[in-house]
C-alpha cells in the first residue's frame, strides 16, 4: 500500500516539475524533425525510381535507426530521473519525514523504482510507437512485430533505473551518474565492438561484447528488439541492426538483472542511516 | 526497518514510558556519536534533551526514530522496540534543518504524510483542517510550501507531526532560525500540545525556551547523558549570589571560595554559587570578617543555562 502511495507521488512530482510536457513538446518535436527528414528521403527514392522491395528494406532501417535514438534516450531520460531521486531526498532531508512514518524502508525505493517505471514506460512506448507512426504515414512500413521490441526497450531502461537506485542507495548523486554514464558507455561500444567482431570474425572482440552484455545487458535487449523489428533476410547491415543472433536467455537475464539490482537498492537503503 | 531485532521484547501495554533507552550506541568508522544513551520519558511530559553542538542531540532522536541504526543498546517507544514501524505509527516527528517538498501545496503535504500514516480520506480531511487550524494555516491551505516564510514552513512542519494525533512528538530544534515572534509562535503550540497530553521530546539549544515548557530535562555532552531529571529539582537550592563591594581583596575572595561552589570577579562584582539560602549568611559574615566594604548582596535562583553551563563547563 505503501509503496503505491511512493509511486504516485512520485509521479505526481514528476508531472509538477512538467517532466510530462516537457517530454510531450521535445519529444513531438523529434518525431516532427524525423518525419521531414522521412519525406526528404522518400521523395528522393521516388526520383531516383528505387524498387518497392529496397524502399520498404531502407525504410526498416530509417524505423531501426529512430527507435536505436529512442532506445538510448530511454536510458539516459531513466538515469536522468533517478540519479538524484534517494541522494538528493536524504542530501536534503526530505526523506526522513518519510523514513519516520510506519513504513519499511524498502516500500519507498519500490515506490520510487515503480513510478519512475511507468513514468518511463509512457516516455519509451509513446516515442517509439511515435516513430513507427510517423514512418508508416510516411512509406507504408509497420514492423511485423512491434510489441515485444518496444517491451525490450523498455526492459533497458528499466534495467538501468534499477542500477541507478543501487548507485543512489549508497553513492552521491555526482559519483552514481558517472558510474551509470560509464556503464552505458560501455554497454553502447561493447556492442558495437561485437557486431564488428562478427564482421571480421574476431572472437576476442565478440567475447568483449558478451562480457559487456553481463554487465549492462541493453544492448544485447537492442539487438533482440532489432531482428524482431526488421527480420534480417534480404536487410543490408547498419549501426543499428543486428548481424548476430543473441540469445534469448539475454531477456531472462535482463529481468534477473533488474529485478537483482532494485533488490540490492532496497537492502541497501534499509541499512543506510538518515 | 532492519534495527527491529527479533531479540528484543515488546512493551506495549501503555503503562510503559514514552521513550525508554538502555546504553544506545552510536559510532561511524570507529568515531564514537552517542557514547551511552540511557534515558526514560514518562507519558505526557513535555521532555528536553540539552547539549552543545556536536554532542549527539541529533543522532540520538534519529536513533530513537529508526533513522539512524544503533550500534549497540536497546530502546523502545511507547513500549515498542526501536524501529517498528507500529510504533511510529503512533509518534510525530519535526526535524532540524528540515526540507519539504516544496513544490507541493500546504494541504497537498498534509494528505501525502496522512496516507503514509494509513488514514482514511474522510479521517485526513478532518485532521488536516484541525492541524492546519491549529498551526494558524488554514487560510494558507492551497498556498505552495515555496511561497511559506521560514516561521509559516516550520507552524507547517509541526502540523505534519501532530497530523494523527500522535501521543508522542520528537521536535528537533522547532525554533532553530526563528525570529523572537516565530518562537513565541512555535512555544505557545508546544504547550498547547503539552495540554492535550502529548509526550513531547524536545531537541533544543534555547535553554530559556526548554525552561518554560519542558517538565524534566537530560543534558547530553560528548555522547553520554550527564544529568537527567525534574527540571524543578535540578534547579532548586542552587543560587546564585551577587556581592557588590568596595574592595574584594584576595583573602576575602579566597573565604568565599571556601563558601561557595565557584567564584567569579568582574570589577566591584562578586558572584557565587551556593547551594541553598542557608549559605547566604556566612557570605555576609565573611565579608564583615575581611574588613569588606559590602555594597549589596543579591541572591538569585540559578537559570538552566546557569545550570548547562556548570554542568557542561565542569565536565561533569
Amino acid at each position: 500500500m505503501s509503496t503505491f502511495i511512493i509511486a504516485r507521488f512520485t509521479l505526481k512530482e514528476a508531472l509538477r516539475k512538467r517532466f510530462f510536457l516537457m517530454a510531450a513538446i521535445v519529444g513531438a518535436l523529434f518525431l516532427a524533425l524525423y518525419g521531414i527528414g522521412f519525406r526528404f528521403i522518400w521523395e528522393e527514392w521516388q526520383r531516383n525510381g528505387l524498387p518497392a522491395a529496397r524502399t520498404a528494406q531502407f525504410s526498416a532501417q530509417i524505423v531501426l535507426a529512430g527507435l536505436f535514438l529512442i532506445h538510448l534516450l530511454g536510458i539516459l531520460v531513466a538515469i536522468a530521473v533517478s540519479v538524484s531521486t534517494i541522494s538528493q531526498e536524504v542530501d536534503e532531508g526530505t526523506i526522513q519525514l518519510i523514513a519516520t512514518k510506519p513504513l519499511r524502508r524498502w516500500e519507498i525505493v519500490a515506490g520510487k523504482w515503480l513510478g519512475l517505471a511507468a513514468l518511463l514506460a509512457v516516455y519509451v512506448i509513446g516515442m517509439a510507437w511515435g516513430i513507427m507512426a510517423v514512418a508508416y504515414y510516411m512509406s507504408g512500413f509497420w514492423p511485423p512485430q512491434p510489441v515485444i521490441p518496444t517491451l525490450l526497450m523498455l526492459l533497458a531502461a528499466l534495467s538501468f533505473l534499477s542500477l541507478s537506485l543501487l548507485g543512489g542507495a549508497f553513492l552521491p548523486t555526482v559519483a552514481n551518474a558517472l558510474l551509470l554514464l560509464t556503464l552505458f558507455g560501455m554497454a553502447f561500444f561493447g556492442g558495437m565492438v561485437e557486431q564488428i567482431g562478427a564482421i571480421i570474425q574476431s572472437e576476442a572482440m565478440v567475447n568483449i561484447g558478451i562480457g559487456t552484455s553481463l554487465l549492462a545487458p541493453t544492448d544485447v535487449l537492442w539487438r533482440l528488439a532489432a531482428r524482431l523489428l526488421a527480420p534480417s533476410q534480404g536487410l543490408i547491415q547498419s549501426p543499428f541492426s543486428s548481424v548476430t543472433e543473441p540469445s534469448a536467455w539475454m531477456v531472462a537475464y535482463a529481468v534477473v538483472y533488474t529485478g537483482a539490482a532494485l533488490l540490492g537498492a532496497t537492502r541497501i537503503f534499509r541499512k543506510r542511516d538518515l | 526497518m532492519s534495527i527491529i531485532r527479533s531479540d528484543m521484547p515488546i512493551k506495549a501495554d501503555t503503562s510503559q514510558p514514552a521513550i525508554e533507552a538502555q546504553g544506545l550506541r552510536k559510532s561511524y568508522n570507529h568515531k564514537l556519536a552517542v557514547e551511552d544513551l540511557s534515558l526514560t520519558v514518562g507519558r505526557g511530559e513535555v521532555f528536553g534533551f540539552l547539549g552543545p553542538n556536536g554532542a549527539g542531540k541529533t543522532t540520538s532522536l534519529k536513533m530513537l526514530l529508526g533513522l539512524v541504526l544503533p550500534t549497540a543498546g536497546d530502546g523502545w517507544l511507547l513500549g515498542r522496540p526501536l524501529g517498528d514501524p507500529e510504533a511510529r505509527r503512533r509518534a510525530g516527528f519535526l526535524p532540524e534543518h528540515f526540507r519539504f517538498h516544496e513544490w507541493l501545496q500546504a494541504e497537498e503535504f498534509l494528505h501525502f504524510h496522512g496516507r503514509l500514516y494509513g488514514m482514511s480520506k474522510q479521517l485526513r480531511q478532518k485532521r488536516v483542517a484541525e492541524a492546519l487550524e491549529m498551526v494558524g494555516l488554514s487560510h494558507c491551505s492551497r498556498q505552495k510550501l515555496s511561497t511559506f516564510s521560514k516561521g509559516m514552513l516550520q507552524r507547517i512542519g509541526i502540523a505534519q507531526a501532530m497530523l494523527n494525533d500522535p501521543p508522542l512528538v520528537f521536535l528537533d530544534e522547532p525554533t532553530s532560525g526563528l525570529d523572537p515572534l516565530g518562537r513565541r509562535q512555535v512555544r505557545d503550540i508546544i504547550l498547547a500540545v503539552k495540554e492535550r497530553g502529548v509526550t513531547v521530546f524536545l531537541n533544543s539549544h534555547f535553554l530559556s525556551e526548554a525552561e518554560r515548557v519542558c517538565d524534566r530535562v537530560a543534558i547530553i555532552n560528548q555522547g553520554r547523558v550527564v544529568r537527567q531529571g525534574n527540571l524543578t529539582d535540578l534547579l532548586s537550592g542552587e543560587l546564585e549570589v551577587d556581592l557588590r563591594m568596595g574592595n574584594p581583596t584576595p583573602p576575602l575572595l579566597e573565604a568565599l571560595g571556601r563558601l561557595s561552589q565557584s567564584v567569579k570577579l568582574d570589577g566591584a562584582l562578586v558572584t557565587v554559587r551556593v547551594a541553598g539560602e542557608d549559605a547566604i549568611p556566612p557570605l555576609a559574615e565573611a565579608v564583615v570578617q575581611h574588613s569588606g566594604q559590602l555594597l549589596a548582596l543579591t541572591p538569585r535562583r540559578a537559570s538552566l543555562e546557569d545550570y548547562f553551563v556548570q554542568v557542561i563547563e565542569g565536565g561533569a
